[in-house]
């Protein structure tokens, strides 16, 4: 049977013997140290590599050292050196496709924490005086340079995001795969420890570069030259070749041992000196020339949960908290014993969050002792000088949880937090952030909003009573609008669609994250602040409608005027209301523009949380819709079945917006004058005899508003509807329309009238049995305009036109107490199983 | 003394392993037990026959860590999670319990027996839990002829488990804890927690039986009979947790059921050849039911019966007797799918449906390609 497993994994051929492999590192240690130039293979954030790499660097004492990066970060090396920067930084990268607004955009990280062997290499070089160069491809080129080369695949549109300093080659390998499992260990992270973080002490420096070259080496024989032709790879490595090459020339022949340091991703290194010494150096794909405006480098504050949320399925190392921790206990080899007590302290943090929280079992101080205990035997048995990652990860399942894995989610949630770190980074203010990050900086101190701490914070501003508060959620709806991730509003009124106007509060989330700043930075080109920025949104959000075909459309329009004042844009309002000026003279759909004109009215009553006083312009703007939305009244006698319903909440809320205009007790100045007369004609033109409309709806609820408005009496009411229900029309919708229309408008008619009563009846009476019934269901849409005490009324003075005294028994009040609670009980049953099933 | 154990084992072994039906893991791996021992550098825990690091080379094999040239190759004896071994390894050393918990089948007891035969030298202190199971079958019962005679002596009482776990410095197993009565299980906490067992019976010094070190206990419970949960609190703090999980590589579950399988009709005279690609897809659809998915990505059903590795291979054990017996020896995928309505569909007509369905929609689209998918499919009638 042993037999059989060795046959099955024959891919394992090209793994070598564990005497091959020291054979192997033994090579690659003089290949890559013995030189003038020395290539330091490094995997990023990792501790291990830092602590070899500043030994390396004291020791070897290089003139020059070049790290892994865009060349053009050169510029950032002073910034990094500063005593106040301190990690985790970012340096962030982005590249606009062409100068529209509306261009694909791309941005990549370049992330760097305390650990990082970039940066030690920078800082450990600064102090011996070293010069400090970059090396690698522009973030813009690579993103163009596999655009070319992968021109035939589908595009990826924007890539916001990424990394920079990629380990997916390294991470993804055959070869790295299969050490994987006969290793024993859970993936490429665990691997790593056990090689590389637990015993990096118990090496030398040159060992350990010799082994993690051969690994590397191993590493990258599984990967097609094709591969790593398109997606840019090589012609990195050229660029970093090509910088070394240079530098080698500066030297003239002088150079010493390790007079050049060249700090690469391992995977990089191993294919280095093979370029450099090569007759003819390789020459990546020309591009063509770049406008500088497009691209833009800047560096960022980072956050480890941000780090720890790109790691693992990219670049870097997972629960960037834990190695800090490592890194902070102690930069010898022989603080083994800081380190353990650091890693325990770990432990006791995680268990002390287990507690007063809802989780299935709160780690004791038992829990944590039997865990610190486990971790270090754990250790010891897997031969861990220092425990690992994975060690704690092991102690801590082991000890706290006493469920099957299932239940430990928040376990689990407490663990990725603690382990992930809470650590945000600073940088030197001379490092200059891009205008608009200050501006937001500025703005949020002084509302005293937080800008330092990722812990989401509640706020309530009282958007009515004090005024003060009202440039706070401006702010904070810029922010929304520009969508940075920093603040959510979480209840309050909804001026845009009209929910909630009651709330005399905004309840507000806000926390500050890395990504926040980062997207602010990418911001950076709308503006430079936060109002600005969010004015060229707007101007964007404009362009895209009209190009969208949401052109000539009043309700949208004024919804972007609405959006702008919630963002107290105001003094930029003017080119909206003339976009909304526009978009209503050019509107042809009576329902768009009464949506619009009811929400015109919405922001002029919204005075205080808007602001809207503000906006002069806005009893003129509602004139003019109103002035639009009656003459496009005369449209509805033709108006397509779809839009019957929207027409009559206009018709509606247009009587409304007259009703409270009459009854408005504001100041005379202020009081808005609509011509009531304007929209009675059209309503008298819309039941004109000569031109009755094909749907009978508007007709009805036409005849209505105009009685309610006192313009027509009891017997013109009764005609019209007369008039509809008798056309010798087939559909029998169309003609019960009528009934409908008027309930939705005016239904007290049908108890106040008693003669349209006795003449709709009649009416039926002519009617043949088949087409009463056909017209049943559509009777029974327009009185379900009726509560059912109205049904009952209407009902009573129907049976009394045919003097029949009782309508039968439609309530049954003989039901008793017990019965009663049985259906309630039977209600409650049902509709708890219901929401059950997720059926509610 | 261990050495002396193991190497009687192995004589009893000798004489009499054609006459044992199923050799516990002390027996049937005496050889590497022995290699082992011999090659052991590393420290032992005090009562512990092997070091931590040579009991992980006996259950994960010696493939990572060869022991040298004249040793015999340690074969892999549990496969899928070698992290949580170690832990289960070092739970042993410290002062609580082992609680290995997951759905039947996944070698919970397998690797209890094996830790118990690497760690102590023999696995045979087990304890069955059952809704019957006493405290008296647990703790210690009397010899009453004695006890009558001779009054409460140690001549006259009759050491259960947990006696002689303690007084011998050894590892316990608990079978299926989550069988018996709370109040049963509870028996353990004075055990786990002082380590000692109270004797009232006795008078003196001899009423207090203190534990000699390397005693601890391995637990089992199996997820679909009462939870954990009903287990109580103070028991419950006493132990480490470690849940088994099914399997999740269908090549290791496959490179396992052929080996397990191929051992058990080898030792029930059956010879019956089994070719891996006709095992194959029995693997293939117990994982496939098992995790509701198939290969491709499409949804299944899962039944409600138990589908692990241990029921695949008591079907393939099954069709082997039935092929050795009543046909040319030869495994078909016919023989597989006869075998699943005892093993697999007990009582449950909804299973039977889910499997059917199984049969009709991923089964048959394979088999027009496939023709071990092919045999599997023709016995679908026979579910």
């Amino acid at each position: 049977m042993a037999s059989a497993v060795r046959q099955q994994t024959s891919s394992s051929e090209s793994v070598p013997t564990r005497d091959e492999l020291l054979i192997r590192a033994r090579d690659w240690e003089s290949l890559l140290l013995e030189g003038p130039v020395t290539y330091f293979p490094i995997r990023h954030h990792s501790p291990a590599c830092s602590l070899h790499l500043e030994r390396w660097i004291d020791e070897v004492r290089p003139e020059t050292i070049i790290v892994e990066g865009p060349r053009s970060y050169d510029k950032w090396i002073a910034s990094l050196l500063s005593e106040e920067c301190a990690g985790p930084v970012a340096i962030l990268a982005t590249y606009r496709e062409s100068d529209e607004l509306m261009a694909t955009r791309h941005s990549a990280f370049f992330p760097l924490c305390d650990y990082s062997p970039e940066w030690v290499a920078i800082r450990q070089g600064k102090s011996i005086g070293a010069r400090l160069r970059f090396a690698d491809m522009e973030f813009a080129d690579k993103v163009r340079f596999q655009q070319h080369a992968r021109a035939e695949e589908a595009q990826p549109g924007t890539t916001l995001g990424l990394l920079l300093g990629d380990e997916s080659h390294l991470r993804y390998s055959q070869f790295i795969n299969e050490l994987v499992r006969r290793m024993g260990c859970r993936d490429f992270d665990e691997l790593w420890d056990h090689l590389f973080e637990s015993r990096a002490g118990e090496m030398t420096t040159g060992e350990f570069v010799g082994t993690l070259a051969t690994y590397c080496d191993l590493s990258r024989a599984s990967h097609e030259p094709e591969q790593l032709e398109s997606d840019a790879t090589h012609g990195r490595e050229a660029i970093m070749a090509e910088v070394i090459q240079g530098e080698l020339k500066r030297l003239k022949g002088k150079g010493r041992k390790g007079s050049i340091l060249v700090v690469t991703g391992g995977f990089h290194t191993v294919a280095l000196p093979f370029l450099v010494n090569a007759k003819q150096a390789a020459i990546p794909a020309e591009l063509p020339e770049l406008d500088p405006n497009l691209t833009g480098s800047w560096l960022i504050r980072y956050s480890y949960d941000q780090l720890d949320a790109l790691a693992g399925y990219r670049s870097g190392m997972p629960n960037p908290g834990f190695y800090d921790a490592l890194w902070q206990a102690g930069r010898e080899f022989t603080s083994i014993a800081e380190k353990r007590s650091a890693i325990a302290r770990l432990i006791t943090t995680i268990a002390r969050q287990t507690r007063g929280q809802t989780i299935a079992h709160e780690a004791s101080v038992s829990d944590s002792i039997a865990a610190v205990q486990m971790l270090q035997q754990l250790a010891a048995l897997r031969n861990h000088a220092i425990p690992t990652r994975n060690d704690l990860l092991d102690a801590v399942t082991s000890c706290m949880s006493k469920e099957s894995s299932a239940g430990n989610d928040l376990l689990a949630s407490i663990v990725k937090r603690v382990l992930a770190g809470d650590r945000i980074g600073s940088i030197p203010s001379s490092a200059g952030q891009p205008p608009i990050i200050d501006d937001f900086h500025r703005q949020a101190t002084r509302f005293r909003l937080p800008v330092d701490t990722i812990e989401r914070r509640k706020t309530s501003l009282e958007l009515y009573r004090k005024p003060e508060h009202r440039p706070v959620s401006f702010f904070l709806h810029q922010l929304e609008l520009l969508e940075v991730s920093y603040a959510t509003c979480v209840d309050g009124p909804d001026f845009i669609n009209g929910h909630q106007l009651g709330k005399l509060y905004e309840e507000w989330s806000v926390g500050w994250t890395p990504s926040a700043e980062a997207r602010l930075a990418e911001l950076g080109a709308l503006g430079e602040t936060v109002a600005g920025a969010a004015t060229q949104r707007v101007v964007q959000l404009v362009n895209l409608f009209e190009e969208q075909g949401t052109s000539r459309n009043a309700d949208a329009a004024v919804d972007l005027l609405i959006r702008v004042c919630r963002c107290g844009l105001h003094s930029y309002a003017r080119q909206i209301v003339e976009v909304v000026r526009e978009h209503i003279a050019e509107d042809g759909t009576f329902v768009s523009v009464a949506s619009g004109l009811s929400r015109l009215e919405l922001l002029r009553n919204a005075r205080e949380p808007l602001e809207a006083t503000r906006l002069v312009e806005l009893p003129d703007l509602i004139t003019q819709c109103y002035r639009r939305a009656t003459h496009l009244m005369d449209g509805l006698a033709n108006v397509p079945d779809d839009l019957v319903d929207g027409s009559l909440d206009g018709l509606l809320s247009i009587r409304e917006m007259l009703a409270s205009q009459n009854g408005e007790v504001s100041k005379e100045n202020d009081r808005l004058r609509l011509d009531e007369d304007l929209y009675c004609d059209s309503l008298e033109r819309l039941i004109s005899n000569s031109a009755t409309p094909a749907r009978s709806e508007i007709a009805g609820a036409a005849a209505g508003l105009l009685h309610n408005l006192g313009r027509i009496g009891e017997d013109r009411v009764c005609e019209i509807v007369e008039r509809c229900l008798d056309a010798a029309v087939l559909e029998v919708d169309r003609v019960c329309g009528v009934l409908r229309g008027l309930m939705k408008v005016a239904r007290e008619v049908f108890w106040n009238m008693d003669h349209l009563l006795q003449r709709i009846d009649k009416l039926f009476l002519q009617w043949e049995e088949s087409r009463f019934n056909n017209a049943l269901p559509h009777m029974r849409l327009a009185f379900s305009e009726l509560s059912p005490k109205e049904v009952d009324l209407v009902a009573g003075r129907v049976a009394g036109l045919h003097e029949v005294d009782s309508i039968g028994v439609l309530t049954h009040p003989d039901v008793t107490e017990e019965e009663m609670q049985l259906i309630v009980r039977a209600t409650e049953l049902l509709n708890r199983s219901l929401e059950e099933d997720g059926l509610k | 003394m261990a050495k002396k154990k193991i190497a009687s084992g192995k004589s009893d072994l000798a004489s009499s392993s054609s006459d044992i039906l199923r050799s516990p893991a002390e027996l049937l791996y005496a050889d590497e037990l022995n290699a082992l021992q011999a090659s052991d550098t590393f420290a032992r825990p005090p009562g512990w026959h092997l070091s931590p690091r040579a009991v992980r080379t006996f259950v994960l094999g010696s493939e990572a860590a060869p022991l040298g040239e004249n040793s015999p190759e340690i074969t892999r004896k549990f496969y899928g999670n070698d992290a949580l071994v170690d832990r289960s390894i070092v739970t042993l050393i410290g002062n609580r319990g082992l609680m290995l918990i997951g759905e039947p089948g996944t070698a919970k007891s397998m690797l209890s027996e094996l830790l118990a035969a690497a760690v102590s030298g023999g696995s045979e202190l087990t304890i069955q839990g059952t809704a019957g199971t006493t405290e008296d079958q647990i703790k210690y019962s009397w010899n009453y002829a004695l006890l009558l005679s001779e009054g409460p002596t140690r001549r006259s009482l009759v050491p259960a488990p947990l006696f002689r776990g303690l007084s011998e410095g050894r590892v316990v197993r608990f079978e299926e804890i989550t069988r018996c009565p709370a109040e049963i299980q509870d028996t353990l906490i004075s055990v786990l927690s002082d380590k000692v067992l109270h004797i009232p019976e006795f008078e003196g010094a001899d009423a207090v039986l203190h534990a000699k070190p390397g005693f601890n206990i391995i637990a089992t419970a199996n997820t679909r009979d009462r939870g954990v949960h009903e287990m109580s609190a103070a028991l419950r703090r006493r132990f480490n947790f470690e849940t088994v999980t099914p399997i999740s590589d269908p090549e290791f579950e496959l490179e396992l059921v052929l080996k397990q399988a191929g051992a058990l009709l080898h030792q029930c005279g059956a010879e019956a050849r089994l070719d891996r690609d006709v095992v194959r897809v029995l693997v293939d659809a117990f994982h496939e039911l098992r995790n509701g998915r198939t290969k491709e990505g499409g949804v299944v059903e899962k039944p409600s019966s138990v589908l692990s590795t241990a029921e695949a291979v008591s079907v393939v054990m099954s069709a082997g007797i039935d092929a050795a017996h009543f046909g040319d020896g030869t495994v078909s995928g016919v023989h597989l799918a006869r075998q699943l309505t005892g093993a697999v569909l007990k009582d449950d007509e909804g299973d039977v449906k889910k499997v059917r369905q199984y049969f009709e929609v991923v089964v048959k689209a394979r088999a027009s390609t496939d023709t071990n998918w092919k045999d599997f499919y023709t016995a679908r009638d026979q579910l």
